[in-house]
């Protein structure tokens, strides 16, 4: 595992007062969560706290998404004898601070992300949702994110996505992705 | 997975002694509630006072044991914090549930839907 990055020792600094959080990870559940948890420690006092939390939350159903339907998941779904086991995925994440909140950026080498995700759905009545077995993820990366962007280049997934400093800021219509 | 119950009187409390309800526990946390659940009623309260964090994972699961609870037996939640209130509101599962505050005195005070 590739640890946060450190800052340049010197120049070309401009005015970003605190380094990226930059990590590679595998995509399994507890290296996720400490990545999250270390992502809420590098950004806690120096943005909002209610920002950092609404950053975890999208940033924790995004990871979730790569682990649950990006590749392997052994413990979950067990390999039948003889077939070929999925490949690892590694995610790769980064998140810097800016003037607008938390811009975010993650890759992973899973499978393609489905397009349906994506696309801004009506939540069907709490009574009915909640009958189901998911499909919460997305509706809450919808509602905390900002400027949501996803495409796929070669073999890899890109999701960008901001995170307002104040929740409820503006919000652009839908998400934008390229094909 | 930690958690302790408390024997009430027309069911029992199960506090969740996590910090992180997420996907990491959120299969073991099922399956341990579910036992729980079969054995105890009808009311099942679930005391998440501790949980700080919880994603979609853990809300699936608290959703999961809703849905094969026992005939007759009820979930119900108390001492959401901010976080973990955030993701029922934002899902809209803050309606489907009834939800108590966080009342130290507990079960002193059974009802008291007021204080959220």
């Amino acid at each position: 595992m590739i640890d946060d990055i450190p800052p340049p020792p010197c120049g070309h600094r401009l005015t970003r007062a605190a380094p990226m959080f930059h990590r590679i990870f595998p995509a399994d559940p507890q290296a996720v969560r400490q990545a999250l948890v270390d992502l809420r420690a590098r950004f806690t006092g120096a943005v909002p706290s209610d920002a950092v939390d609404r950053m975890e939350l999208a940033m924790a159903e995004v990871l979730n998404n790569i682990v649950q339907h990006g590749g392997a998941m052994p413990h979950v779904l067990p390999v039948p004898p003889g077939a070929q086991p999925p490949a690892p995925v590694t995610i790769h994440l980064t998140v810097t601070r800016h003037a607008g909140g938390l811009a975010c950026a993650v890759t992973d080498d899973g499978g393609p992300l489905p397009l349906c995700c994506l696309t801004p759905a009506q939540m069907p009545l709490p009574e009915i949702a909640a009958l189901r077995e998911g499909g919460f993820g997305w509706f809450m990366i919808r509602d905390l994110t900002q400027s949501l962007f996803y495409f796929r280049e070669r073999r890899r997934n890109v999701l960008c996505f901001s995170v307002p400093p104040a929740e409820g800021g503006q919000r652009p219509a839908g998400t934008t992705v390229v094909a | 997975m930690h958690f302790y119950t408390d024997l009430i009187d027309d069911g029992v409390r199960v506090r969740v002694e996590e910090p992180r309800l997420d996907a990491a526990i959120a299969i073991r946390f099922k399956d341990r509630l579910r036992d729980v659940a079969a054995r105890h009623g009808p009311r099942i309260l679930l005391d998440l006072t501790p949980v700080q964090f919880m994603d979609s994972s853990g809300l699936g699961a608290v959703l999961a044991i809703r849905r094969i609870l026992p005939e007759g037996h009820r979930l119900e939640l108390m001492g959401l914090t901010p976080n973990v209130d955030r993701v029922f509101r934002l899902t809209r599962m803050d309606t489907v549930f009834t939800i108590h505050g966080n009342q130290p005195g507990f079960p002193s005070t059974p009802d008291d839907e007021a204080d959220r």
